[in-house]
């Protein structure tokens, strides 16, 4: 792959020079992978030429990212894990754009993506520019129904942890008083830095009865909102999460969670709730209060209807947002806390 | 056992000649470029904010241009972002915090969105400081056709403030007088997360003196335009480092801008 941007000035503070930036940037991925009996390996190697930007201080250091992944599967039992080190491989199409932005390159969280609120209210975000060190696996086992763990329906049982550091790097030589056109930081192969994420959850699901089923989830996180998100330090939280599912029959269901984040960090402690209620196939009515019982006492309630008709999915709903990213589109924009209706419609084809 | 090798030792081959471009040695990396006359005062606002990690760097690259282009360059820090970034400045019982309602509604009126992040002149987009130099230098380059003076003296906590305009053509727009401070020691966070508690804040804005959006003026061309102003200092204000910022400015952006100590009488006598 090749980019191609015209020049513009960046000028070294306080100085009368400007950088000589080059107009193409190179990047070139490789990958591997074999597979045998159940036993999955892949290996895969990224590498991008110079490309001094505001990322990463306009420095000329060519990026890299290297990712080892094993996962074996057999009947009952799978397990997964992987390995990263990225550095420098912030890669977008204007080198002065900054936020999420303009990136040419995906370079996905190597956390375990959750879809639980409270789960998810400090989600990972990939620290392209700096780099890092990345670790994710997870087991699953599913006891076999009619054994003693089993119970009558058989129970799911899945472990998952995510740690992920940064790269420690070596203060830069600077020149004219700043980075910009220096080669940056020396960093060593497996000079580990600061804690950026960590999430440890075990998971169980069971069928109680026929129609019932219990999912339990309990998670420790560790979240470096100040390396994350500019502010606000490391944010260490317990969570716990209970959903029942009851399929009243064959048309209707009902799904209920409750969720509890504690921690005595950034907004403190939350509570969550969601009543689904499902009319299939068309119809769908969901309420949900997101509290947050630890400092604010506000509570982020939603409201909405869903009607499905094949290719189509109309949404409407009241209720109060909080502040966060929306992206739509390719593009990211910080979007302000809300209150108000919404409907999306989607159209699939 | 061609069928691999050909594509392979292609592809190989592409790879790195993709790898060997455009690599630019360390000895070029720099241009230099013609020093400048500015041609006129230009100001920098500045959002900023005192648990913003990377703003001290922001604050850097203000040091830097200043001492470049010395009383041309007129940067006041505007320190916002809401509790996220900043901290208000009666919002924690002893703790020095230097956000304002009005640097909020200048950092929303600016569109500001990630910190440090500034504006010059109120004619280029808001940016990252590392092409606030890049910006700074071409409105340096352009002409006004109004000049400013102003001149501000304490007795006591009473400042008096003057304003002169005189402008070659007919010019219309808003006249904003603003209060600026330095040396004021507060918290800042670090780039590397550690906090300082003795950071010294420069260009710090701490209030407006004649309205969020200043008054509407007309200038006509030959005729001196003056105002004066009469504010009280604030219990949290150090005279000794206080400074007033009056800038000109409309749609087209700001025309031209000035920035004078507060002389204080007591400490003259």
């Amino acid at each position: 792959m090749l980019k191609n941007e015209d020049t513009e000035d960046i000028l070294i503070p306080g100085t009368n020079y400007k950088l000589n930036l080059p107009k193409n940037v190179n990047a070139f991925d490789v990958r591997s992978h074999f597979y045998r009996s159940g036993l999955n390996l892949t290996a895969e190697f990224a590498w991008k030429s110079d490309d001094p930007s505001f990322d990463n201080g306009y420095i000329y250091h060519k990026g890299t990212a290297l990712m080892l992944s094993a996962a074996y599967s057999k009947s009952g039992w799978s397990a997964f894990v992987q390995a990263k080190r990225s550095e420098d491989m912030a890669f977008r199409s204007q080198r002065s754009m900054n936020l999420t932005s303009a990136f040419i390159n995906n370079m996905p969280a190597f956390a375990y993506q959750h879809t639980y609120a409270l789960a998810a209210l400090y989600p990972y975000a990939t620290q392209a520019a700096p780099g890092e060190w990345a670790f994710q696996g997870a087991v699953a086992y599913t006891f076999k129904r009619h054994t003693a763990l089993g119970g009558r329906y058989g129970t799911k049982l899945r472990l998952n942890a995510s740690y992920i550091r940064g790269i420690n790097r070596e203060d830069p030589e600077l020149k004219y008083g700043s980075t910009y056109g220096t080669d940056g930081g020396k960093t060593k192969f497996f000079g580990f830095g600061d804690v950026y994420y960590q999430d440890i959850n075990v998971q169980m699901e069971k069928r109680l009865t026929s129609p019932f089923t219990l999912t339990l989830m309990y998670m420790n996180q560790r979240y470096n909102k100040t390396q994350i998100e500019g502010h606000g330090g490391m944010v260490k939280s317990n969570i716990y999460i209970g959903e029942g599912k009851w399929k009243i029959n064959r048309k209707l269901t009902l799904r209920a969670e409750l969720q509890y984040l504690s921690t005595d960090q950034d907004q403190k402690d939350w509570t969550y709730g969601l009543v689904e209620f499902s009319v299939l196939p068309y119809l769908m009515f969901s309420f949900s209060d997101m509290w947050n019982n630890g400092d604010t006492d506000i509570h982020y309630y939603m409201g909405s209807v869903t009607a499905n008709y094949k290719s189509n999915r109309l949404m409407v709903g009241y209720g109060r947002t909080r502040a966060g990213y929306n992206c739509s589109g390719g593009v990211c924009r910080y979007v302000p806390a809300s209150r108000g209706f919404q409907i999306s419609y989607n159209y699939t084809f | 056992m061609n069928k691999i090798l050909f594509p392979l030792a292609l592809g190989l081959t592409f790879t790195l000649t993709l790898a060997s471009c455009d690599d630019i040695s360390p000895d070029d990396r720099y241009i230099e470029v013609e020093a400048i006359e500015p041609q006129r005062a230009v100001l920098l606002e500045e959002f900023t904010g005192q648990l913003c990690v990377n703003c001290p760097l922001g604050h850097e690259t203000i040091e830097k241009l200043k001492e470049q282009y010395g009383e041309a360059l007129v940067a006041v820090s505007i320190h916002a972002g809401g509790s996220a970034f900043s901290i208000g400045e009666d919002e924690i019982a002893g703790v020095v915090g230097l956000r304002l309602d009005e640097g909020e509604t200048y950092a929303s009126n600016a569109g500001a969105q990630s910190y440090p992040s500034g504006r010059v002149n109120r004619e280029y987009s808001i940016a990252n400081y590392d092409t606030w130099g890049t910006d700074i230098r071409e409105a340096l380059q352009q002409t006004s056709t109004v000049e400013l003076e102003a001149s501000a003296t304490a007795d006591g906590d009473d400042i008096t403030i003057e304003v002169k305009a005189l402008s070659s053509s007919s010019y219309t727009g808003n006249l904003q007088v603003w209060v600026v401070e330095d040396g004021i020691v507060a918290m800042q966070l670090q780039p590397d997360s550690s906090v300082d508690l003795t950071y010294v804040h420069n260009n710090v804005f701490r209030g407006s003196v004649n309205g969020t959006n200043g008054e509407a003026v007309s200038i006509t061309s030959g005729i001196y335009l003056t105002k004066t102003y009469e504010i009280t200092k604030k219990d949290n204000w150090n005279i000794d480092n206080l400074s007033i910022v009056v800038f000109l400015y409309s749609t087209a952006g700001v025309e031209n801008v000035v920035q004078v100590a507060v002389e204080n009488e007591v400490t003259n006598q």
